[in-house]
Order: structure tokens, then sequence, then C-alpha cells
């Protein structure tokens, strides 16, 4: 945008009025302003929120090189020009004086946070000087590389990096994107990728423990579907109803909380499931044809057992009552409710990293949405559209490399134990300890913190002490980045060039492109110039893979490749979607651009491209598993269990099974369950200020972490609000504030994560409490993956 | 001469805090410090309040966004000694940082509790300073302040409007809180416009102000949720 | 101030009120102890403000929601405190309580000197202390505030005249009779020479004064009232605000007066001018002001707890029950219990039973105003995060520092003027006993062998005094 006359003069005029009020004019204003310059005085850049993992398009303000104000991109898909409180609080990420600015290489022993400063060339030298050595000596695999949920051009360039290397070892700590619903997903659809719940359009939503208003992994968008649900633009409010221990957020703006046990939401599905089988309320067309394992699967001699008759069977809504803690009426009142008005949508994930259901339950959950027909509808389960983001041949492996691939990831579980055993597992620590199956040799974290993401803190932190190098691509000294080895951080989003690649909840794709809004400095550059700074270090191979002189270079081969795809456009209004849907249905070719170059313009400008349409039920795509059909007994796992009885059946559907740590007993007569804090959740940044300090309001705490008890439980135990209390697990104590709450069963309580880092800067440190160090996890029977929220604690006064 | 006013439907609202961070960036409100908003003294000009009501399990949340009223009948003007608060012709209550005395007549006044006091100089660690909006005077130390629609972007719109010798139109001013809002859940306009959305939601069966036995006639106007 | 021995001869005039300008003349030991005691404290308080200045006012307590807290306190208290003094003396002269004429400085002073602390609490809570004279630049008559401003310095005004002209014949006195300061005497005593013309005039200044002061009085501290009852915040919004706090001020007067008759009386030895009648004479009412002080708050209270609107009984229930319990019930005890046992027993409504009394009163009255202020604001009628306020060692440090620097001016004046009026107790021993029996037989019906006599006032008050002047 060009500066101009008319702009000048509003500047002028606003500090002129202000003026005139008698207001206060502080040499400050006008901070980026210097005089005798003539460049512009304000433009506006439309660019990418990295703040979290939701792909939200962003409207930066800036002055003279400075960001001033941030605001949503009022044409990106998926926020419409609405943000979550972490777009405006990016000025303080940006501008925080606790980021790293410069390479740190370790000056003394682990753990004990002496850096020395060195130069990023330098840096860069010497990682690269090390991997080249790896790969010479213990061979490729002895890399990995962990990020968080990256979709964009960081992991498009480690894809290739790795495969050019030799390694396999990409790890998605929490993928967001593919949330914790894929492997359940996977189970039944055979879909690799996630699915979406088109809210918008659906008549009645059952979220169970899915706390998608506290916690989405794209905020913005949920608060968009959120008042799209409630009728915000025709009179249409559709019912929502929200099962979950304790009165989350999305509890509250639900129409009706049920209170169930942590960890027995899938009981309660399969206990809805019996009522809507008893009564005969399922979608019969679709389950005839378009599912399969309903019936048994011997066509009913004996000895084997199928959906319909396991729910009938086991799931009596009387024993579900017994489990979950849910009244009898409301399971029959709830099953009646969800099959009598379609598209209904049952929803069943977590879109934090803390993870409270295990696989089957998911698989039950999601069972509901098969039974009334929700499955690729509108107003159902949406399944993401792919979109090619480089079109670039698959890497060459060289001999090493071929050796190095051959070797199986680090961070999946044994498969002949956890049949959905290829999906990441979170137990990367114990993994590396064990050098299951090898040692690790060279880990760079590349996103996330895992330190404080993962349950467990301190087997973390012993892992990171034994891989011989940490690197850490963190901009924060960390939890995690105070183990490292080497820190090579990462620029700020609003000063590198990027894309991402991230979906509506409708399911179309969606890329923004981010640019540099202001400008990085030398020794602090983005992770994508550094990956291919890395790439040309090593020479070939891994330099052929990364063809690209610099990230703007691969982003506009990202734009090539999407303008050669022939589909969508630059981000536009509603109208033009609409446009560009017409034409596609139709068969035409949506007029991009006449040239790469004018498209490569205007998607630049515009901040992103977006393919507006879906096509309902498309089968082949969404049934990808052999039966392709929605398999209630899942395909996938009967490759691995190869049922005979009706034993081996029921580890196929699915089941509820009790928590391995069995019942509160007296010595730990509760349940702990730990959830995701607003406002904090998903961000990437999180020594911010304004965010700490929105995160607590919900509760009316400040800066400080509690734990939620029943008055009930509290009065029992003489504890009044504010009390300190601690909170003992059979892993450790933490000394807390009680914070009376009747939005909490009684036998459970509820502590937030989000708070208690160990580093990271002075907003963020030492501030509360990590319940992860009292977490003591379960491991989830298909995956291999740690659940949260198994852990029986007790509680005291002090 | 408008009446700005502003609907917040709670039935939509999603408790995100969007605007209350965006207002924070917008306005220049310096960066709380943990032991400093432990005491309460954290500025959030738009602030969000909870109360619970009710026993488990039959428990309901209610959630307010909660900016400055802008009150036709403002109790803090009232008792301001040196006239540092006003009411503008549009109805906007002000605030003139350069004239107040810090009595705290005003924030003990205000039944809305929307008013802030620096009880430091507000500082921003370097490079913070940076990310300032250069329309928002920062305020010094000894000062109250306050939600003020977004004033500034108010004289930034009618000065465009008079430069293009035209009258403002509706939309072109919205605070940043409203900007920010994912779920359209707030809307702001001319309150004595019949024809904007903003008046006709002020009118529905849902519409309520916060304290309304108090007379203090808020221009900001809530609409309760649907059961 | 130094010791210097006056010249004896002049002294021997005063008769046996020699010892009234004793003080004036000599300085014990005693006295530099107890100011440097004090001085510390007021040091204390000026190196807690220039922090406050410097830094702010986050160095108090105070948050959002309870902005105000100790200043506006010590504002209320102060005065409060202040009604001591111009008001008891001027109803008492108005009177003609013959028992008021050793008391009547001592109280006058009070006033004076406290005002500018009540005063100087506001100023200490204002954010931008350097703005303060915006207040008169755009003064906002709307303000309860700047009704305040106005009342308080008319009332500052009116007290000052009002201690200043029974000074006038003292100051004669002492220019008379001492050679200290004889410019700072012959100054102030505007050549008094005690001419009838002269005292008549001064008389009748007085009388004026006295009834023009107590108006001002009471509107001051119904202003101060209002300055919460004018706001609609929970139990700050009250009719009863006025006279309650004009209560609970002559109360807090009233007890402030006892201490300091009873320190000026053991620290000068004056314990035949300030004798056990006169504390028990403001003993008796302190007795009356606490009963009076329990039927506005039990009013206060009732009506609160009986209308239950729930904004309101969240304040009341913080008091009653909730974290300014403790608070409260001290309150009640220091304000009512003691007192009222105390006061009702002749036996124990000694000196030393009323300087107990009184200096229960002034701590529970000190809470009265602590919980008037705090517990309102920290219960807002929106829900918010449970509001902590606890004063820091600055609010106290300044609190304390008042206190001291209000004491120490109080004694600094009892070194530079009498502080029991020398030629009121000369004028009472000479001519009242006359002019009360006088009066008295005015009350009853003539007896037959005792004609009716008219008092003839300007006869019977100057001829003393002539003498007294003449010496």
């Amino acid at each position: 945008m060009e500066f101009t006359r008319r702009e000048f003069l509003i500047a002028g005029g606003v500090s002129g009025a202000l003026a005139a009020q008698g207001w206060a004019v502080p040499q400050v204003i006008y901070a980026g302003a210097r005089e005798g310059q003539a460049d512009p005085l304000e433009r506006t850049v439309m660019t990418l929120c990295r703040q979290c993992s939701g792909g939200c398009g962003l409207k930066v303000r800036v002055i003279r090189d400075c960001v001033v104000g941030i605001a949503g991109n009022p044409i990106h898909p998926i926020n419409r020009g609405g943000v979550c409180p972490g777009a405006p609080a990016a000025v303080q990420s940006l501008y925080n004086p606790d980021r790293l600015t410069q390479p740190l290489v370790l000056a003394g022993p682990k753990g004990a946070g002496r850096y020395q400063p060195v130069s990023w060339t330098e840096a860069v030298r010497q990682l690269a000087a090390r991997l080249r050595d790896l790969r010479r000596t213990t061979g490729p695999h002895g890399l990995a590389v962990i990020t968080r949920g990256d979709r964009g051009l960081k992991r498009l360039l480690l894809e290739r990096f790795l495969q050019a290397y030799g390694s396999n070892n990409l790890i998605d700590g929490a993928a967001p994107d593919a949330h914790q619903a894929y492997p359940a997903i996977r189970a039944v659809q055979g879909f690799p990728r996630a699915v979406g719940y088109d809210l918008a359009q659906t008549r009645y939503v059952l979220s169970f423990g899915s706390q998608w208003l506290d916690a989405h992994w794209s905020p913005a968008q949920a608060g968009a579907t959120f008042a799209a649900l409630r009728g915000r633009d025709q009179d249409d409010r559709r019912r929502f109803v929200h099962v979950e221990p304790r009165l989350s957020l999305t509890a509250a703006k639900a129409d009706e909380w049920i209170p169930a046990r942590p960890g027995t939401e899938g009981a309660l599905a399969l206990g809805l499931a019996h009522v809507i089988v008893r009564e005969g309320l399922y979608d019969r067309a679709f389950v005839e044809r378009m599912t399969d394992g309903f019936e048994d699967p011997d066509g009913g001699r004996g000895g084997r057992i199928g959906f319909r008759r396991l729910v009938l069977r086991d799931y009596a809504p009387s024993r579900v009552s017994r489990i979950t803690g849910v009244e009898e009426g409301t399971i029959f009142r709830l099953a009646r409710e969800f099959t009598a008005q379609r598209p209904a949508l049952a929803i069943g994930y977590d879109g934090a990293s803390v993870s409270t259901q295990r696989t089957y339950d998911r698989m039950a959950i999601h069972a509901l949405n098969a039974l009334v027909g929700s499955i690729d509808v509108a107003g159902g389960v949406t399944h993401f559209r792919d979109i090619e983001l480089l079109n670039l041949p698959v890497p060459e492996p060289d001999g090493p490399a071929e050796a190095g691939l051959s070797k199986p990831r680090i961070d999946v579980a044994d498969p002949s134990v956890y049949p959905l055993a290829d999906c990441p597992t979170g137990m990367l620590a114990e993994r590396i300890l064990a050098d299951l199956p090898y040692p690790i040799e060279v880990l760079v974290l590349a996103g996330g913190n895992p330190v404080f993401d993962s349950p467990h803190p301190q087997r973390v932190q012993q892992a990171l002490g034994k891989v011989p190098l940490v690197v850490s691509l963190s901009s924060w000294m960390d939890d995690s980045a105070r183990w490292a080895d080497l820190i090579i951080p990462d620029a700020h989003s609003l000063s590198s060039w990027d894309v991402d690649l991230s979906h509506t909840l409708t399911g179309r794709p969606v890329v923004t492109t981010a640019r540099p809004v202001v400008p990085a400095s030398a020794e602090a550059r983005g992770s994508a110039e550094l990956i291919l700074e890395l790439a040309r270090e090593l020479g070939d191979p891994v330099s052929r893979a990364l063809p690209f002189p610099t990230a703007q270079a691969a982003v506009r081969a990202v734009c090539d490749t999407l303008a050669a795809s022939g589909r969508g456009g630059a981000f536009g209004p509603l109208e033009q979607e609409g446009w560009i849907r017409l034409l596609e249905r139709g068969g035409w070719r949506p007029p991009a651009a006449r040239s790469q170059d004018e498209f490569y313009t205007k998607v630049i400008a515009a901040g992103g491209w977006s393919d507006p349409i879906y096509y309902d039920r498309e089968w082949d795509r969404v049934f990808r598993s052999p039966p392709r059909r929605f398999a209630f007994h899942s395909a996938l796992i009967a490759q691995h269990v190869k049922p005979r009885n009706e034993a081996d059946d029921v580890r196929c559907l699915p089941h509820y099974q009790a928590h391995e740590s069995g019942e509160p007993n007296e010595a730990f007569p509760y349940r702990l369950y730990v959830y995701p804090l607003a406002v904090l959740a998903g961000m990437k940044d999180v020594n911010i200020p304004w965010l700490m300090d929105a995160s607590g309001r919900l509760m009316r705490q400040r800066w400080n972490t509690w734990v939620e008890i029943n008055p009930r439980t509290a009065h029992k135990l003489d504890i009044a609000d504010g009390d300190v209390v601690t909170v003992a697990s059979s892993r450790g104590t933490l000394r807390l504030h009680a914070k009376l709450f009747e939005g909490i069963m009684p036998e459970v309580l509820a502590i937030p994560y989000g708070f208690g880092h160990e580093g990271g800067g002075r907003w963020c440190e030492k501030i509360g409490q990590n319940p992860a160090t009292l977490v003591d996890v379960e491991i989830d029977p298909l995956t291999g993956g740690p659940l949260w929220n198994s852990t029986r604690v007790a509680l005291r006064k002090t | 001469m408008a009446r700005w006013g502003m609907v917040i439907d709670l039935d939509c609202c999603t408790a995100c805090q969007a605007c209350v961070v965006a207002c924070q960036a917008e306005n220049n409100q310096p960066p709380p410090q943990a032991g400093q908003a432990q005491m309460g003294r954290s500025i959030a000009w738009m602030e969000l309040v909870t109360y619970h009501e009710g026993q488990y399990p039959n428990v309901k949340l209610r959630i307010l966004p909660r900016p400055c009223m802008h009150c036709d009948e403002p109790p803090c003007v009232k008792v301001c000694p040196v006239g540092a608060t006003y009411k503008s012709e549009e109805g906007i209550v002000g605030q003139i940082f350069g004239r107040c005395i810090g009595c705290r007549y005003c924030t003990t006044a205000c039944p809305y509790t929307v008013r802030y006091f620096n009880w430091y100089e507000p500082v921003w660690p370097e490079p913070m300073q940076k990310g300032l909006n250069p329309d928002v005077s920062i305020r010094p130390k000894g000062v109250v302040e306050k939600c003020t629609l977004c004033h500034h972007r108010l004289i930034k719109a009618n000065d465009l409007a008079r430069y293009e010798n035209r009258p403002l139109r509706p939309g072109e001013y919205v605070p940043a809180c409203v900007e920010s809002c994912p779920a359209s859940a707030m809307v702001f306009g001319d309150l004595d416009d019949p024809e904007s959305e903003v008046s006709q939601l002020a009118h529905s069966r849902r519409a309520f102000h916060l304290l309304e036995d108090l007379g203090t006639e808020p221009k900001v106007i809530y609409l309760q949720e649907k059961e | 101030m130094s010791a210097l021995a006056a010249p004896s001869h002049s002294l021997s005039g005063l008769g046996e009120d020699a010892i009234l300008i004793e003080p004036i003349i000599r300085t014990t030991a005693r006295f530099y102890l107890f100011t440097g005691f004090l001085l510390s404290f007021v040091l204390l308080g000026v190196v807690a403000y220039v922090h406050q200045y410097r830094s702010g006012l986050g160095v108090t307590g105070l948050n959002r929601p309870v902005y105000w807290g100790v200043y506006i306190t010590n504002f209320v208290f102060f005065i409060g405190i202040s009604h001591a003094g111009t008001l008891i003396s001027a109803i008492l002269r108005i009177v003609g309580a013959e028992w008021r004429r050793t008391i009547t400085r001592s109280a006058e002073v009070i006033t004076v000197m406290v005002l500018l602390f009540g005063v100087g609490s506001i100023l200490i809570d204002l954010g931008r202390p350097d703005r303060m004279l915006n207040v008169v630049k755009h003064a906002h008559l709307q303000s309860p505030l700047l009704w305040d401003v106005c009342s308080i310095s008319v009332y500052l005004t009116c007290s000052t005249i009002y201690l200043y002209l029974p000074l006038i014949p003292d100051i004669a006195i002492l220019r008379d009779h001492t050679s200290k300061r004889r410019w700072l005497y012959r100054t102030l005593a505007l050549g008094w020479k005690g001419t009838p013309r002269q005292y008549r005039v001064l008389e009748t200044l007085m009388a004026v004064m006295a009834v023009l002061v107590i108006p001002v009085a009471i509107s001051v501290h119904t202003v101060v009232s209002f300055v919460f009852a004018m706001t609609i915040q929970p139990m700050w919004h009250s009719a009863i605000f006025g006279p309650f706090f004009v209560v609970g001020a002559i109360f807090s007067g009233i007890a402030a007066l006892i201490c300091a008759m009873a320190l000026i009386r053991w620290g000068y030895g004056l314990g035949a001018y300030l004798k056990p009648i006169h504390f028990n004479n403001l003993g008796l009412l302190l007795l009356v002001m606490s009963l009076l002080w329990l039927y506005f708050t039990a009013s206060e209270f009732l009506t609160t707890f009986y209308g239950h609107e729930p904004s309101h009984m969240a304040v009341f229930n913080a008091k009653f029950y909730g974290p300014y319990a403790p608070h409260f019930w001290t309150m009640c005890l220091t304000c009512f219990v003691i007192p009222f046992v105390i006061l009702c027993n002749r036996k124990t409504r000694t000196i030393a039973g009323t300087v107990v009394a009184s200096i229960s009163v002034n701590i529970g009255m000190y809470l009265e105003r602590y919980i008037i202020v705090v517990p309102s604001l920290s219960n807002p009628r929106l829900p918010h995060e449970p509001a902590v306020y606890g004063p820091t060692w600055v609010e106290w440090g300044i609190f304390s520092g008042c206190f001291a620097a209000f004491v120490l001016a109080y004694a600094l004046f009892t070194k530079f003027f009498p502080i029991v009026s020398i030629w009121e107790v000369k004028e009472g021993r000479e001519k009242a006993v006359a002019e009360v029996s006088g009066r008295i037989r005015q009350y009853l019906p003539a007896s037959p062998d005792t004609p009716e006599v008219e008092p003839d006032d300007e006869h019977g008050t100057t001829t003393p005094m002539v003498e007294v002047a003449g010496v």
C-alpha cells in the first residue's frame, strides 16, 4: 500500500486532534518515525499468524518497519477478519525483550544454563560439520528432528532434507492438524489425514471432552463456527451438549453440561449407541450400505461379535451409568436427541496436547457419527482435501541415506504390541533413554517444548541430557532449550518467509503465505533459511534436494505449484469464492492469473490461496482401508490381531476399558483432571504478558496455578477458597491454591495446564506450577501413546 | 450527531478474550508484570467478567466481556473534581490524561469498575516500545485511564470523510475489540440511527444493560443467551 | 526555642497563672526527647512520601478495585478529629458552660492543626500531586470532592480566626511579660491594649465566629460523607451518612481532646487547670456521643440488613463475618462497649478512665473509617477476583508521620502560645462566679427578699480585665 497525501493528513490530524482535546501527546508516539525519511509512513501487510497452528491470516499495520497493530485478514477463509488473543499479542512476541537474537553454544555442563554467543554462520557451520560426521560414522538415522504441528515451509523443507540426508525421524510432537483423533479415524476409515467437523451447518452437537472453545487448534475459526452454530446470522440456533468431568468454557457455552468421570467418555458413547441400536434410531441406509462390522462378522453363526451385538450386550445404560456417573435417563434422552435431528455430530478430539481419551474411546465416539450417517456430508464430519505444495521429484537417496532410511522411526512403539503403532507416541523420552531401537546422536528441537509438553518432564530432561548433541531452534531459553548444546534461534514469523497449509472446518485447503513484515536480524534468521543453509553446507545429495537459494524462492515455488494446480485462487471476498466454486463445479478452471508472476503477486498481496470447493460423499477418498467403508470392526487393527473369536473381535471394535491404574483408593482418593488452559493452549510463545494475564480470568485467578475442588469435597477436608493445599500423586507433589468450584465432579480435582515453565522469559518463568509433574501416564493399548488423565491423587490442606 | 454504542451478543461470545488483547495492543496498555498483576493492577480496558451460578451439577458459567459502558448518565463524570473525565457530544466517555490529578474518585464511583489507574510509570522493556500504536498517547504514572471506544479511530475516520467531503459511512469507525471478535459477537454503530444493526439489536427482546437498575443508561448493550 | 529564663519580675504579675506561660519560656529535656521521638516518625513519613512521589502510588497496597485505602481513611479520620475543637468550643461558649474556659484553647488548636493533615492526606493520595492546582484551574463544581475543597478551606479559615481571636489578649500578655520573640507577639497582638472597646469588639467577633463556625463544621463533615454517599456504591450510597459522619466526627473529636488534655496536664503539670471535673464532663459528653454512635451504626446496618440487596449484603457480610469482621467487631468493642462501661460508672469516669475510653474510641473510629472505605470497594457490584488490600510500610509510614507531625505541631504550639487561655481563666475567676450566680437567680422565681437584678454585661465583663491589662 502506498503512502498517500491523504494518509499523511490523517496521521497529522490525529495528533492535532489529540492535542486539541487536551490529551498529552508524548514523544514516544511515532516511535518508528525518524526525521527526514521519505518512505511510506504506514502500510498494511497481509501475512500468516504463527502464534498457534490455526493458520489464520493477519492484517499487520506497519509504520516505518515497526509493527504497531495486528488484526485479522478480512478475506482469509479461516478467520475472516476475526482473531484469537494470540494474534494481537504477537506484537509482544515480536518485540519481546527475552527473545533470543543470536545463536548460543553451551559453555558448561548441560542444563546449567551457561552459554556463549556465536554468529549464525558459525553455528550453522558447526552443526553441518557434526551432521556430516554423523552421516559418515554411525549413520544418518542417528539424527532426529522434533517439530510441533508444522505444516508449512519448515515441514516441507525438513521432509526433503531428512529424506536426502537419510533419516526417518521427523517427529511431530503434537500434531494439532492430525489431532489426537488421527489414529481413531485411521482405524475405522483408513483416512490418513485429519478430519474437520462442519459445526456451522450441523443440527446437533454432542461433544465428548472436546474443549473446542477452550483449546481448538484454530481458535478464531472455532469462535466463528460457534457463532454460526448459535444462529448469529440466521435465526437458527442449534443444540449443543458437552460431556466432560469439568465445566470448561466449552461446557459453559453448551446448552447442557453432562459431567462424566475422566476417561469414561467412550463408555458413554457406547451407551448411546446401545440405545440408538436398540431403538432402531440409526440411519439404516448408511449403516447397511456404507459400513462394515456392524453385524457379527461370521453372519451370526456364533463365536464372533460385531458392533451391534457388542453394544447391545455390554453397554446397557444401567452399566454405562455406573461407569460414567451419568444418569440412565440422560443416556436415553441424549441418544434420542442425537438421532432426532440430522445431521448430528459427535466430536471426540482434544484440540490440545493434553489428551484424555483412548483411541478406543474416540472410535466409539466416531461410531456415533456413522450411526447417524454424518460422514462426509454437509454438517457432518469433513475430510481435509489435499493440495500439493511443492512439485519436485522425491530426492534420490545415496548409499548412506538409503541405509538410514531403512531403519525404523524412533518414536513409534512396537507394532507387534500396538496395532496402530505408526502414529507418534509422545513417549520419545523413554525410547531415547532405552536406546530403542538405536541411539540418537543429534536431536534437533525444531518446534515445541518437549520438556514442558510431555508428561514426566524429568524423563525428557534426562533424555535431552543423554543425547550427545541437542540443537534447539527455539526463540526462547525455554524449558527444553535449557538442555540444548546449541541454540540457533528462529526468527519471528513476522520477519520470515513462510507458507502454511491449513484447512477450514469444512475440509477446504487454505494456503497462507507469510513474508517478512519487519526485517530479521542477521543472527536470528527463519528456520527455513537455516535448513537451506545447512543443506548447502552439507552439499550433495542434500543440497540437490533443496534447490532454493532463499526461503522466498521456496515460497515462490509453492505459489507456482499452486498456480499449476488449476484449483482455487488468491483469497477474495465471499462472492468471489462463490464464483470460483461455481466454475470448478462446472468443470472450468478458475481464472487464476495470466502469468505465474501475476499469480504470485496476487497471492502474496491477498495473504494466501484457497480452494473453496468441497465435494460431499467422496467415499473413495474418505474410506481408504480395505472394505472401503466405515469399519466399526477396524480392518487396520484386525491386520494385527487376526481375530478368531469374540475376544479378538472386541479388540477390533470400539469398547470401553477401565483405567489400568484402577479406581481411586484410600491413599489416592481423587482422580486428577489436567485440562488445557484457554488462551495459552496451543500458543507457541507463552512469554507474553497479555496472554498470561488473560489466561486466569475465566476462573478469576491471577498468575498462579490453582486446583479446582468441588465445594462438597472441600467441605469434607475443611478447605476454604484460596487455601494452600498439596496435591500428591505417586509421582510427585504440588503446592497449589485451592479454588472451590461447583463445576467440577466431587471425585475429581482439576489443575490447569499451561503454567509452571522453568525457562522462557520473565513473564512465564517460575509462574505457577506444571501439573505434568504429577501425571502418571497410562499407555494407550492401540498406539502406545500416553494418556494423561488416569492419575489418582490425594489432597491435603497445609 | 451520532450516538455511538455497542451490542455484545452473549449467545455468540466464546470468551476467547481476543477483544481483551486487541484492546490492550491498540491502546498501548502496558505489559503486566506477575507481582503487580497478582495485586490486581494489570490494565485491560476490555475485561472478561465471569460468575458461576448454581450448584453441581446444575452449574452455569456466565461470561461478560466488559468494556466501559459509556453511560449516558455516567457516575464517573459527575464526581471528577477537575473535569478530566467527560462525555463527548457523541456520547463517548473520555479521559483527559493530561488533566487528571489521580484522585481516583471516578474509579471508586464507577459501578462497573472499568476505570484503571497507572500505579507506576508504565514500562515497555526494550524493544517493546516499537510496537506502540502511534495514534494513542501513552499515559504517565498517576493518572486514570479507560476505554475510549478507540476514539482515535473516530477522529481518523472523520478526518478521512471530511477530506473526501462525504459523511462518515457506517462501519467505517469500529473499535479494535469489535474488529477482532472472531464470532462477530460485537456490533458497533450509531444507536440513534434506526437503520443501523446496532440500534435494531439494541431493541431486541434479548437486550439488557449491565446493572440496569442503577439508571446509568449504558451505551453498551448485552444480548442475553438464548435458551 | 531556647530554655532562656524570662525576667521573673514580669511573671509575677500573672499571679498563679504564671505556670501557663512556663512552657513558653522553659523547655525541658523531656520535651526535646519527645520532639526527637516524634521527629523520627515525621522523618519516616517524609522518606515514605518521597519514595511514593518518585515511584508512584504503586508503593501502596492499593489496587483495582480497592482504589482508596489508608490515605482516605486518614483524611476522614483527621477531618473527624478536627471537630473536637472549634465545634465543641463554640457550642460550650454559646451555651456559656463555665467549665469550658481551660479547655477551649486546646480544643481549637486540635482543629487547626489536624485539618492541615486532613487536607494533606488528600494530597498524599493524589496520583499527580504536581497537578493539584488543576482543582482550581479546572474546578468542576459538580464533584463532591470540590465541595470538600470549598468547605474545608472555609472551615480552616474560620477555625484559624476562631483560634486566633481569643489568643489576642494572651499574645498581648506574652508580649508584655516575656522577652522572647517580641516581634512575633507584637505583630500578632495587633496592638491589643485591653481597652473596654477592644474587649467589646473581641467578644462580638468571638460570638459571631462561634455561631458561624458551627454550621461550617457540620457542613465539613457532611460533605466528607458526601464524597462517599454521592456515589452509588454499596453501603456508601446512604442518606444517613451526613449526620452519621458528623456524630462520628464529634465522637472522635471529643476523644482526641481528652487525650490531648491529659497529655498537656501531665506534660506541663496543669492539674490545677485541667481538673477531674473537666474530664468528667467531657467523659459524659463522650458517653452521649457513644450512644448516639451506636444508634446511627445500628440504623445503618439494620436498614442494610432488612433491605437485603445483594450488593449491599456483600459488603455487610464482609464486615460482619468476612475479612473485615476483626475490624468491625473490634470497632464495636472500642467505640461502644469499652467507653460505655467506663463512662457510665462514676467511679471509673476518672481522668485515667476517660483517657482509656478516649484512646479506645479513637482506635475504634479509625477502624470505622477504614471499614467504611475499604470493604465497599473490595466488594464491587460486578463479580471480581478476590480483592485483597493490605497497607504497605509506605502507607503506615505516612500515617505515623502525619500523626507524629500533628502531635509535634500541637506541642510546638504550646511552646509559642499558652495552651490554656490565660485571660479567660482570669475572667472566669474574677467575674464568672458573680455572673453565673446572677444567671442562676434569673432562672429561678424571684424570692420576695431579693430584688430582680438585671445583669450588666458591659460592666461585669470589663472591669476586672482592665486590671489585668493594666498590670
